[in-house]
């Protein structure tokens, strides 16, 4: 190489592949300590599907998937308007969808009751109104949840609808499809990826919410207690570390479980677009 | 090779930088967050004496720090809300000395702006928004125990305390957010410690429990093993008078000649 340069030791093949595997460690070694844990104590298995693990996770995977539902239903026409727009005011909104992503979930769900709590600005009205409250309810959970993890599905559809050449939606209109029909027929199957991974995502960052949760819908089995919750809840009583664990191995093997079938489906109904 | 060794040496220091924390010199005080301004304010008094050293918190539900403590977390001091966890973590052999510093007892806090709730027996009437601090957090469990023994059919009836839980929205991880929630005016009451009550706050209301329902909530403070001189240094500074007097000064009752 001309006035060559040495690059340091570590830009090589086996210097990054080092790096890979130490990263790679970092991350499995957690998920080693929770089944190390399991296998050292017998008494995890029996929690596994004890009544409060089986309820929690159950309640996640419904509230998790609703806010989902909400999200993409929601987040979908958001998503494509942000990527077509030329409008100046979109870079607002657009920054005003990325900022639950940077609150501390605990500081996102004061956010909430600011909003929708009983001395809300919506909800003292729907209070002193109608008699409703939104705090402390399963919907409450689901619109923490639509909160936290919204952001993620509308940044990642963003991104696969803008990366759509706009040329292709112009042949379409030309050939005489509709909007909608375009957006269906082209747009969405050839940012199909996209949708998949931000829903995925999505899904994950609501099953693993905590601190919006607990502030914003509480902590009652059965009805506002999630997974996340429970554990919690579980490492301050009797259960303690073990009944954690055994709440996570429910949760983690259900949330795979989940997210691997959808990846699947969706890969298969990806390619048939 | 030498590219491995490299990256090995670089995800070393990484680790290594992240890891420089504590001084030797530093007292960690693992503490119930119903007394973090008692124990904030310990620390700095004990800072400005002679043996004084940089004191560092962590509050959390007296549980919690427990089960820290017994995965190996660094704490050099416990203060707890509840003898039986320093007593089952003594029994393990996390602990070298305990001493009762300072008791409280609980009281109902209701929302300032709303004058309905003034008495106990009113938190089993139905459409009453509860929080309590959730079973095996300290606080919960002495609230649990004021509702027990109220439940007597002299008292306020044997189900009084099943009707009080059916009206609990939420058991939260420690008391003071329960606290917060009252504040926040998402629900009507809560059980918490007298001490937790500030009285220049408008937005909560003290409403007393009657003495003979009521329960007696004791601190405890254990030096744990492995501390080293500063921590002992401040675990001995807080069974000092000047200790004392601060632990009265924020409305606790000082056991300091209790043991």
């Amino acid at each position: 190489m001309p006035g060559s340069m040495r690059l340091p030791a570590v830009f090589t093949a086996a210097g990054m592949g080092t790096l890979i595997v130490v990263f790679g460690v970092f991350f499995a070694l957690p998920f080693a300590g929770l089944i190390e844990h399991a296998l050292r104590d017998s008494d995890t298995w029996d929690q596994v599907f004890s009544e409060t693990a089986v309820n929690a996770v159950v309640l996640s995977l419904v509230t998790s998937t609703i806010a989902l539902a909400l999200a993409i239903l929601l987040g979908t026409p958001t998503a494509y308007w942000l990527a077509r727009s030329k409008f100046r005011g979109h870079g607002i909104l657009e920054a005003l969808l990325d900022l639950p992503i940077l609150l501390p979930p605990t500081v996102a769900g004061v956010a909430l009751l600011t909003a929708f709590g009983r001395r809300g600005i919506l909800g003292e009205p729907l209070n002193d109104g109608f008699g409703l409250t939104l705090g402390f309810t399963t919907t409450a959970v689901v619109l923490a949840q639509l909160f936290v993890a919204g952001p993620f599905y509308v940044r990642s559809a963003r991104a696969g609808f803008a990366s759509v050449d706009e040329d292709l939606e112009s042949i379409s209109y030309t050939l005489g499809a509709s909007r909608l029909r375009t957006l269906f027929r082209v747009v969405i199957p050839l940012a199909w990826p996209s949708l998949v991974g931000g829903a995925m995502l999505c899904w994950a960052r609501a099953m693993g919410e905590l601190g919006a949760t607990l502030l914003f819908a509480g902590n009652v089995e059965g009805e506002t207690q999630t997974a996340p919750l429970a554990i919690l809840t579980a490492l301050e009583s009797s259960a303690g570390l073990t009944g954690a664990v055994a709440i996570s191995m429910l949760l983690i093997v259900a949330g795979a479980a989940v997210l691997g079938a959808f990846w699947l489906t969706a890969s298969r109904f990806g390619h048939r677009l | 090779m030498r590219s491995v060794a490299a990256s090995l040496g670089l995800a070393a220091t990484v680790v290594v930088v992240a890891a420089c924390g504590s001084s030797p010199d530093t007292v960690d005080v693992y503490g119930a967050s119903s007394l973090t301004e008692l124990l904030r304010e310990l620390g700095e008094a004990f800072e400005r004496t002679d043996d004084g050293a940089d004191v560092r918190f962590n509050f959390a539900s007296s549980s919690a720090l427990a089960t820290q403590i017994r995965q190996g977390a660094p704490a050099d001091v416990f203060a707890s809300a509840n003898a039986a966890l320093t007593d089952a973590l003594a029994a393990e052999g996390y602990v070298e000395a305990t001493q009762a510093i300072a008791s409280t007892r609980m009281v109902i806090v209701a929302r300032g702006d709303d004058d309905s709730i003034h008495s106990l027996s009113q938190l089993g009437n139905p459409d009453v928004i509860l929080v309590l601090a959730g079973e095996g957090v300290p606080a919960g469990e002495y609230a649990r125990d004021v509702l027990t023994d109220a439940s007597t059919a002299n008292g306020l009836g044997e189900d009084f305390r099943e009707r009080v839980l059916a009206n609990v929205r939420s058991f939260e991880p420690n008391v003071r957010a329960a606290l917060l929630k009252v504040e926040l005016g998402e629900a009507d009451a809560a059980i918490v410690y007298e001490t937790d009550v500030d009285p220049g706050n408008s937005r909560l209301r003290a409403v007393s429990i009657p003495d003979e329902y009521n329960v007696v909530a004791t601190f405890t403070v254990a030096l744990l093993v492995n501390a080293d001189e500063s921590a002992r240094a401040f675990y001995d500074f807080l069974a000092s008078e000047a200790a004392a007097e601060i632990v009265r000064g924020f409305g606790f009752v000082s056991l300091r000649d209790a043991d």
